[in-house]
């Protein structure tokens, strides 16, 4: 099989003075393959995403292989700054699809903005092309985000915590809806955050970075199980339900 | 039995809609509408001495709302807040604020950048005339000590600690006026997974030595049956649900409790035998 994305000893570092922020990271993702990045804030677990889809920030650069077969697409953590508060949601997702199908007609694109909204689990589709972001809620916001990112047929979809801002229970709806649209499409999913709980109810494989670089990577059962890094044993350590489970039964 | 420490009775706050004159014209008027929004709406609260509540909700629930007004911050539509016994209005003496104490979510808002931590926490130590002038060094090293930190920190400003470094001093900042009560308003969201477990650790710690009463305000339920006895679950502005947490946790009575266990992601939930690649 061939990987729809894949980073060989990816490095990225400052400009100004060549300080490396990320170093020799080397992950691939297959189609329909499911990758979650793990780590703390400053890992560069969201810059190797960036570097990934060569959107870093212009006093940055990327360094080593970047391979990417096919479109990808990419969901940020904050939808109310992602998206343009000056339009309507259904011009942006429009907008989107008829840059990635050019010559197809206004009418195709209000059609596919529907079909797109639908998608995502948006009642009432039609009607809420109409709406501006300000009067969405933070999970709304987030589902026009991931309809804009479908609007460009991609290969993988990468995703920057995109829940982390949400409530729980629109946390368990949005990655339910992940689940379902990279199961339907046979779309791969890189997906990036801080939450090793998160990253494991949505990633078949989970790459876990401390400090720029990879400490471990491998199937999401066998890194949780028998985690080989000190590193990502500490994590494991910090989940709170672990840690209920492991103690005495007197104290409940 | 003694009096609880907290007692929230019929507690409301309203925001926006008519002001108090307005409300007084309209009182004898029968269906006047209230007008505005009602962020905490009728809620009963009872912390027992030396106990740890949790209050359980989601964005717009008004857990925070309820919190503020306890700390004094927003004042109250309705309803009684009581510590000790003695109803806490709007105007507080030094003594009564000293009493009640908050942790904010975020460090990095919440502690002034322009001073040193040293200064931020030895002005509270004069003004609340906690120790002797010539003894609020050797205090502020104490509670350095107290919340892990080395002494060093005392000369900082907050930008050059981590969040986890800021956290610990806004909760010694909070434990210079060894309050009565210390609410911890989602104190540690903010931080990564690691640093958030050390200063759980530290809070029960901090419970069983200096006898704090804690309020810890939460969206995580595992977050609140780790450092908490007792919870309660808001929505709307009102509780739903409350009890011991391992029997909300466990069994609880409300679909809305149902859904949010429901919806906590969890370690076991892996896939597992579906690797792809």
């Amino acid at each position: 099989m061939t990987a729809v994305l894949s980073l060989d000893r990816l490095g990225v570092r400052r400009r100004a003075d060549g300080a490396a922020l990320v170093t020799d990271v080397s992950l691939a993702v297959e189609a329909g393959g499911t990758l979650g990045i793990v780590g703390e804030s400053g890992s560069g677990k969201s810059l190797t995403l960036r570097a990934a889809l060569g959107i870093l920030p212009p006093t940055l650069e990327a360094t080593g292989g970047i391979r990417r077969d096919g479109r990808a697409a990419m969901v940020f953590q904050e939808p109310a700054t992602a998206l343009n508060p000056t339009l309507r949601v259904g011009s942006f997702v429009a907008g989107t699809w008829r840059r990635h199908h050019p010559g197809a007609s206004r009418a195709a694109a209000r059609a596919a903005t529907v079909d797109l909204l639908a998608q995502v689990g948006i009642a009432d589709p039609a009607a809420r092309t109409r709406a501006w972001p300000h009067e969405l809620s933070g999970g709304m916001r987030q589902r026009v985000m991931i309809a804009a990112a479908l609007a460009t047929d991609p290969r993988v979809l990468l995703c920057d915590e995109p829940t982390t801002a949400l409530d729980v229970r629109v946390q368990a709806r949005i990655l339910a809806l992940l689940r379902g649209l990279i199961a339907d499409r046979g779309m791969a999913l890189v997906f990036v955050s801080h939450d090793l709980a998160v990253v494991a109810s949505v990633c078949a494989r989970i790459a876990v970075m401390r400090a720029g670089s990879l400490v471990e990577e491998g199937p999401a059962a066998r890194v949780l199980t028998e985690p080989r890094h000190p590193y990502t044993r500490e994590l494991l350590e910090a989940n709170l339900a672990r840690r209920l489970a492991a103690r005495p039964k007197e104290s409940a | 039995m003694s009096t609880p420490l907290l007692e929230i009775d019929g507690l409301t706050v309203r925001f926006g809609g008519p002001g108090p004159l307005a409300r007084a014209v309209r009182r004898g008027v029968k269906g006047a509408p209230g007008g505005g929004v009602r962020a905490v709406d009728g809620v009963s609260l009872t912390v027992p001495r030396g106990g740890a509540v949790g209050v359980v909700g989601e964005s717009g629930s008004g857990k925070s709302t309820l919190m503020r007004a306890v700390l004094g911050l927003v004042p109250p539509t309705a309803g009684t807040i009581r510590l000790d016994g003695r109803p806490l209005g709007p105007r507080r003496d030094t003594a009564t604020r000293r009493a009640v104490q908050m942790v904010f979510q975020d460090p990095g808002t919440t502690l002034n950048p322009a001073r040193t931590c040293g200064s931020i926490l030895a002005e509270l130590l004069r003004v609340h005339r906690i120790v002797p002038a010539d003894r609020v060094a050797a205090r502020v090293t104490d509670l350095l000590d107290l919340v892990r930190l080395p002494h060093g920190v005392a000369g900082t400003r907050p930008h050059r600690l981590s969040g986890g470094q800021k956290q610990r001093v806004a909760i010694a900042r909070a434990l210079a006026l060894e309050p009565r009560l210390l609410i911890a308003d989602e104190a540690t969201s903010a931080l990564d997974v690691v640093v958030q477990a050390s200063v759980l650790d530290l809070l029960a710690e901090l419970r069983a030595t200096t006898g704090v009463t804690l309020v810890a305000v939460s969206h995580d339920l595992d977050l609140v049956r780790y450092l908490c006895d007792t919870a309660v679950v808001m929505r709307a502005g009102k509780i739903v649900e409350s009890g011991p947490v391992a029997e909300i946790l466990s069994d609880p009575a409300e679909p809305y409790t149902r859904e949010l266990i429901a919806a906590a992601p969890t370690l076991s939930a892996a896939p597992s035998g579906k690797d792809r690649q």
